[in-house]
C-alpha cells in the first residue's frame, strides 16, 4: 500500500508552516488520515518540547542585565565602539587628511627653506658685485640712515653709499672681478658696478689688481684708473686730487675741455666747477709730450705740498688745448674711443668705457 | 546616535532574538551547561560588529554567529562539547563505528520523538532550524552555507523519514 503523503508538501513550503494553524481542507483530511495525524503531531510535539524552551523571565532579565553591563564595559574599552561606523569613517578620513595636511605643509616649508637658501646664495653670488669688507657703513638708498653698519664682510648687490672713518685698517672695496680699492682716511662714496662715486672726504685710495678700467667719478669729472693710489680731497665745490703713483686719466664732464693726464706726483684741483693743475705743475708740463707709461705698482714719491696750500693758490690750471678747442671730440669721448695708453705697465690697454669695469 | 542609544537599540533585537539563540545552542551542544555562556558570548561578538543595516536579517546573522561560535567552542575543548550541528560527516562516521545512531546519547532529545533522533545530524538541525525556529529557507541558506534547493532536499529527506519512522511506531503499537 502506498503511504500518503498529503502532509508533506505543507510540511515542506516555504516560509515554513504555521503547526498549530493547519489549513482546513488539509484539517479534514488529517482528521481521517492516521499516519498524516501522527506526522502533524510529531512536529507540533518537536517545535513544543520542553528541551527547547527558552529562557524564563527571570533568566532573560539576568542575562540582559549582564549583557549590558558587559556590553557597557566593551564599548567604554573600545573607543572605536563609542562612535558610529559613519563617524569612524570620518575619524580616519580626518587623520587621513590630517597627515596629508602635515606632510604638505611640511614639504612647503622644506621648499620654501631649501628656495630660501638657495634664492639667497644664488641672489648673493649672481648678483654681488663687490664686497665691502672693514669698518664702514652702508647708506640706505635715500642716503638718511645707515642701514647696516659692521666689521664684517658686506656682499653689495646693488649700488650702495658707503661712508667710512678710517686712519688705521683700511676699508676694502674687492670687486667680484678681483679688484681691490682701499680706502684710509674719511669719506663717503657710491660703490658703482662699475667703479666708485665720491662724494665728498679727505682720504687715500689704493687701486689694486683692476683687471679693467675703474671709473672713479668725482665733482665735475671722471678718473679713468688702472691702478694706482690716489689722495682725494674733496669737499664740494672744491677738491684736490693728488696721484700718489701710477697714472690716471682725469675727464672732466665737459666734453669741451681736455682730459688731464695724471701721473705720479701730480695734482689737480677744482675751482669754479673746473679741474685744472696747479700753476707750478703746469709750468713742468711740456707741451705735447707723449702719453708716458707708468707703472701702475710703481714706488710712491714723495707727496708735494699739502692740499690746502694748493687750494689757497690756485692759477686758472686748465690750459686749454687748442686742438681741444678745434674738435671737441678729442675730450672724453675722445679718450673713450682711442686706444690711449694710460697703464704704467706698458701693455696696450683698450679704450677707456669699451671695457666696463663692473661687467669683468 | 550615542553608545548608550545603540546598545538600547541592539537589546531590543538581544531580547527579540535571545530563545532562539539559546535554543540552537542547546541544540547544537546537546543542552550543555555553557549555553547561557556561549549565548553571551555570541551577543557580545554580535554588539562589537553591529552595523544598525543588519536589523533587517539580524536573525540570520545572529544564528550565523551563534553557529560559527559553537564550532569555534567545539574545536577548542574538543570532546567536552558533543556537537551534533558541525562536523557532521565526522560524528556520523563515529556513530555508525560504534554502532550506535547519531546522537542516541544526547541528552537534547525531544520526548516521545525518537524519529528524530534517528535522523542524521544535518537532517536535524535543518529540521529543528525549520520547525523550531521557523527559518526560511533563504535563511537557514544563509546561515549553513547551503542552497536554497539543497536545503529543500534535507527538508524532503527529513519529512519522509519521520514519517516513516512515526508509521512504523504506530504499527509497532497496533500490534
Amino acid at each position: 500500500m502506498k503511504p500518503c503523503n498529503r502532509v508533506n508538501e505543507w510540511l515542506e513550503q516555504d516560509p515554513p508552516p504555521d503547526l498549530t494553524k493547519i489549513p482546513g481542507s488539509l484539517a479534514d483530511h488529517i482528521s481521517i488520515c492516521q499516519s498524516c495525524c501522527k506526522t502533524v503531531g510529531f512536529f507540533r510535539n518537536f517545535s513544543q518540547d520542553k528541551n527547547l524552551a527558552g529562557l524564563s523571565l527571570r533568566e532573560t532579565g539576568e542575562f540582559m542585565k549582564s549583557f549590558q553591563n558587559k556590553a557597557l564595559a566593551n564599548s567604554k574599552t573600545s573607543d572605536s565602539r563609542a562612535l558610529p561606523k559613519a563617524s569612524i569613517f570620518a575619524w580616519l578620513d580626518m587623520k587621513w587628511s590630517l597627515a596629508l595636511a602635515m606632510v604638505v605643509l611640511l614639504l612647503v616649508i622644506g621648499f620654501s627653506l631649501f628656495f630660501k637658501q638657495t634664492s639667497v646664495s644664488v641672489t648673493e653670488e649672481v648678483l654681488s658685485f663687490a664686497v665691502l669688507k672693514g669698518k664702514a657703513t652702508i647708506l640706505s638708498t635715500d642716503g638718511k640712515g645707515a642701514i647696516v653698519a659692521s666689521n664684517a664682510e658686506q656682499v653689495l648687490v646693488q649700488e650702495a653709499g658707503i661712508k667710512f672713518d678710517s686712519d688705521s685698517e683700511p676699508v676694502e672695496i674687492q670687486y667680484k672681478n678681483g679688484g681691490k680699492v682701499f680706502l684710509t682716511g674719511l669719506g663717503q662714496m657710491k660703490v658703482l658696478k662699475d667703479g666708485i662715486n665720491v662724494e665728498t672726504g679727505k682720504f687715500n685710495a689704493k687701486f689694486k689688481n683692476l683687471g679693467g678700467v675703474l671709473k672713479v667719478r668725482v665733482p665735475c669729472a671722471v678718473l679713468a684708473i688702472r691702478g694706482t693710489e690716489i689722495q682725494f680731497d674733496i669737499h664740494p665745490p672744491t677738491a684736490e686730487i693728488l696721484l700718489v703713483e701710477g697714472a690716471a686719466d682725469l675727464i672732466p664732464e665737459n666734453t669741451l675741455l681736455k682730459t688731464i693726464r695724471l701721473e705720479r706726483g701730480k695734482r689737480v684741483i677744482l675751482a669754479n666747477n673746473t679741474w685744472a693743475l696747479p700753476k707750478s705743475e703746469l709750468q713742468n708740463i711740456p707741451k705735447n709730450e707723449p702719453p708716458v707709461s707708468i707703472a701702475s705698482d710703481s714706488q710712491p714719491q714723495s707727496k708735494p705740498a699739502s692740499v690746502t696750500d694748493l687750494l689757497n693758490a690756485p692759477e686758472q690750471g686748465y690750459e686749454e688745448d687748442p686742438a681741444a678747442s678745434e674738435d671737441p671730440a678729442s675730450s672724453e669721448e675722445d679718450i673713450d674711443t682711442d686706444s690711449t695708453t694710460i697703464g704704467g705697465d706698458g701693455e696696450e690697454r683698450s679704450p677707456i668705457g669699451s671695457e666696463d669695469f663692473g661687467d669683468n | 546616535m550615542s553608545s548608550r542609544e545603540q546598545l538600547t537599540d541592539f537589546s531590543i533585537l538581544v531580547k527579540t532574538h535571545l530563545n532562539s539563540v539559546v535554543r540552537y545552542v542547546r541544540f547544537l551542544t546537546h543542552g550543555t551547561e555553557d549555553a547561557r555562556d556561549i549565548t553571551q558570548e555570541v551577543f557580545l561578538k554580535a554588539w562589537q560588529q553591529f552595523d544598525p543595516q543588519r536589523k533587517s536579517s539580524f536573525r540570520a546573522w545572529i544564528m550565523t554567529i551563534t553557529r560559527n561560535m559553537v564550532i569555534d567552542t567545539f574545536r577548542r575543548r574538543g570532546p567536552s562539547i558533543k556537537y551534533t550541528g558541525t562536523h557532521i560527516d565526522t560524528a556520523a562516521s563515529n556513530a555508525t563505528e560504534n554502532g550506535n545512531c547519531v546522537g542516541s546519547d544526547s541528552e537534547f532529545c525531544p520526548e516521545g520523538l525518537p524519529a528524530f533522533a534517528k535522523l542524521p545530524v544535518q537532517q536535524r538541525e535543518i529540521v529543528f532550524m525549520r520547525y523550531v525556529e521557523q527559518i526560511s529557507y533563504g535563511e537557514m541558506s544563509q546561515i549553513t552555507g547551503k542552497s536554497e534547493e539543497a536545503l529543500r532536499k534535507i527538508v524532503s529527506r527529513a519529512v519522509s523519514a519521520i514519517r516513516k519512522e512515526v508509521d512504523n511506531e504506530t504499527l509497532q503499537q497496533g500490534e
